[in-house]
């Protein structure tokens, strides 16, 4: 048989089976000229030549001698479901009389064939041929769409194999719940992972099943489980919470609803689920080290001073010296607390500031004497000490000989982005006392101005003028700065509508 | 009533495990004219917040390792004022005990006395 749409040639190919010359180069020559498709065979052919395609096989009584009945029957039994190959057998009228052939015609196999006894016209011939065609055409015709059909089914077979080779080693809990939120189906993690098996969960309210108490023990109505809401909603939604054991023991998960669409209107929803009890305790366990590391550090900080103040115990120092050691220490160990609080990823600049300006009277909303604007950004860990300790310098500073040391004197903190990726940090101080350049550069100088500077890679400048100190710091955004989805800064564009606070 | 004259006499209980920082405010509150005793164990801290004669203390909220909630209960019931010193955030402490004044360590000196005083003086107040 051809292979689908292959041979379109053969498919309406007319064999004529051992035409005897007469008889045969007349029907070859009608044919011809009306266009038909056609062949000579031999018997010896006659198999493969089928095998290969055929559209109609015309043949004359006087070749049908028992072997060729028999091959004929062979390959007429053999044919697959679709196929009846019609026959055009060419009779005489003595044929009639003879047993063989009344043989012939009541064979059960025998059927789809037309008697023509000649003398015939050939105008007759070519009509039953054309006949017998048309009916083969409608077989092949069965015969690519049941293919197709077959195609359909194997490609279909497949994709139920692979997804559920992937939904039942997927270690995903997954589940779909129909439009009421029953489910319908529920894969091996999350029999694993309910305690229940598909049959017990078959056609039961999810919720009511897995999700019906508080880990408080109050009971979870159905309409506050975002998992649910999903459906109506027709939302992707996320998010963790917390399930009920089959054996009654709570453990918390994460989740994914997604609503399924079919042709736009939602059918129901796939519900992926995982269970996130290791990586709570993981967090639980992170914190706590967070939290025993900052003790430590809290304490070495706290040795440092005690050993410091107890050193120089009946030395004669300043007490304005050693109160800004202790100062110092402390607002190294306050600059800790920020980052810990953050687990050590960043800390917000704003935050940076107002912690380590906050004892010397720093408001966030700009009405205090020390004014805090500036958009948020989020600073790496290490600059954000830097940052915290150079403002406990100026500020250290500013309560001893400049603005923060007289009434009236008022300091403006802000930042912005400036062109080439530098975050410019501005301290202006007004209405302080006339400064001038000190002889000699002390601690909080070098510290903003050499350590500050290398460590966040960028420039910072001490200037003194008429109505006070004036430090700018410079600091590359690339390297300091912790990017976030929106990119370096989440609301850099309110920057220039906070309020300024009126210069004074 | 300045700070000097509200210490002056008191006695204090020190609960603190560093022995450095413990050095230090002994001396400081030596200083102040305080009679100062020590402990650095849970088991000995409790023992003395329960029987000795103390007018005011300082705690530590973690004993090698321990919280010292034993310590403060029994300060607190027999109403002697107390003030937390920590080295954590605080925030345990401060949803335990809410009402009580904490020092985050280091702190400043000063601020401890000063945090004293103010339990003293709060303490006479009611008297």
């Amino acid at each position: 048989m051809t292979d689908g749409r292959g041979n379109r040639l053969r498919d309406s190919l007319v064999l004529l089976l051992a035409l005897a010359p007469p008889d045969g180069r007349a029907i070859m020559r009608a044919m011809g000229h009306a266009g038909i498709p056609m062949q000579l065979c031999t018997v010896g052919d006659l198999s493969r030549e089928v095998r290969v395609g055929v559209g109609a096989i015309v043949l004359a009584e006087e070749s049908m001698s028992e072997a060729i009945v028999r091959q004929l029957v062979t390959l007429i039994e053999e044919q697959p479901i679709w196929s009846d190959i019609p026959l055009v057998i060419l009779t005489t009228a003595k044929c009639d009389a003879s047993e063989h052939w009344r043989r012939i015609r009541n064979a059960p196999s025998i059927r789809n064939a037309t008697f023509l006894e000649r003398p015939m016209r050939i105008a007759t011939l070519l009509q039953a041929v054309k006949v017998a065609l048309r009916g083969r055409a409608k077989q092949y015709h069965l015969r690519d769409q049941m293919r197709e059909r077959e195609q359909l089914l194997a490609l279909s077979e497949r994709n139920e194999q692979r997804l559920s080779a992937v939904l039942n080693n997927t270690r995903m809990a997954v589940f779909f719940v129909d439009d009421r939120q029953h489910c319908t189906f529920m894969n091996a993690a999350a029999e694993n992972l309910t305690g229940y098996s598909l049959v017990e969960m078959q056609e039961r309210s999810l919720h009511d099943t897995l999700h019906h108490t508080y880990r408080d023990g109050r009971p979870y109505p159905q309409h506050e489980c975002p998992i649910d809401r999903a459906f109506p909603e027709n939302n992707r939604t996320e998010g963790e919470e917390v399930f009920v054991h089959k054996d009654g023991h709570f453990y918390p998960v994460a989740f994914t609803a997604s609503p399924i669409r079919q042709e736009n209107v939602v059918v129901g929803t796939v519900i992926e689920v995982h269970d996130i009890t290791k990586r709570k305790a993981d967090t639980e366990r992170l914190h706590m080290l967070m939290n025993e590391l900052n003790h430590r550090v809290k304490n070495t900080l706290a040795t440092v001073q005690s050993i410091f103040v107890q050193t120089l115990r009946g030395e004669t120092i300043s007490d304005d010296a050693r109160e800004r050691v202790i100062s110092r220490v402390m607002a190294l160990s306050r600059s800790h607390d920020l980052l810990t609080e953050r687990s050590w990823v960043s800390a917000s600049l704003r935050e940076v500031a107002y912690r380590a300006l906050a004892p010397f009277g720093a408001t966030e909303d700009a009405t205090g004497r020390l004014s805090i604007t500036g958009a948020e950004f989020e600073l790496h860990p290490k600059p954000a000490l830097a940052i915290a300790m150079g403002l406990h310098e100026l500020a250290t500073n500013a309560v001893k000989y400049g603005a923060l040391n007289v009434e009236g004197g008022s300091i403006d903190l802000s930042w912005e982005l400036i062109p080439g990726d530098f975050l410019q940090l501005k301290w202006v101080e007004r209405g302080g006392p006339s400064v001038e350049e000190p002889a000699s550069i002390g601690f909080g100088r070098r510290l903003i101005e050499r350590g500050l500077a290398y460590e966040l890679g960028g420039e910072a400048r001490i200037s003194f003028h008429q109505d006070g100190v004036i430090c700018e710091i410079n600091i590359p955004t690339a390297t300091t700065l912790v990017a976030t989805k929106k990119g370096i800064s989440d609301d850099a564009s309110d920057f220039a509508e906070r309020p300024k606070r009126p210069s004074g | 009533m300045t700070h000097r004259t509200l210490l002056k006499g008191r006695n204090v209980l020190l609960v603190e495990d560093e022995m450095m920082v413990a050095m230090l405010l002994q001396c400081l509150l030596e200083d102040e004219g305080c009679n100062v005793i020590c402990a650095g164990f849970l088991e000995r801290a409790t023992l003395l917040a329960q029987e000795r004669a103390i007018d005011v203390a300082v705690v530590d909220v973690n004993l090698h390792g321990e919280h010292s909630y034993p310590v403060v209960d029994a300060l607190a019931a027999r109403g002697i004022p107390f003030v937390f010193s920590t080295g954590y955030g605080g925030v345990d402490i401060r949803t335990l005990y809410p009402d009580r004044p904490v020092l985050a360590k280091p702190y400043n000196p000063h601020d401890l006395i000063a945090a004293l005083s103010a339990l003293i003086a709060a303490a006479s107040g009611n008297d």
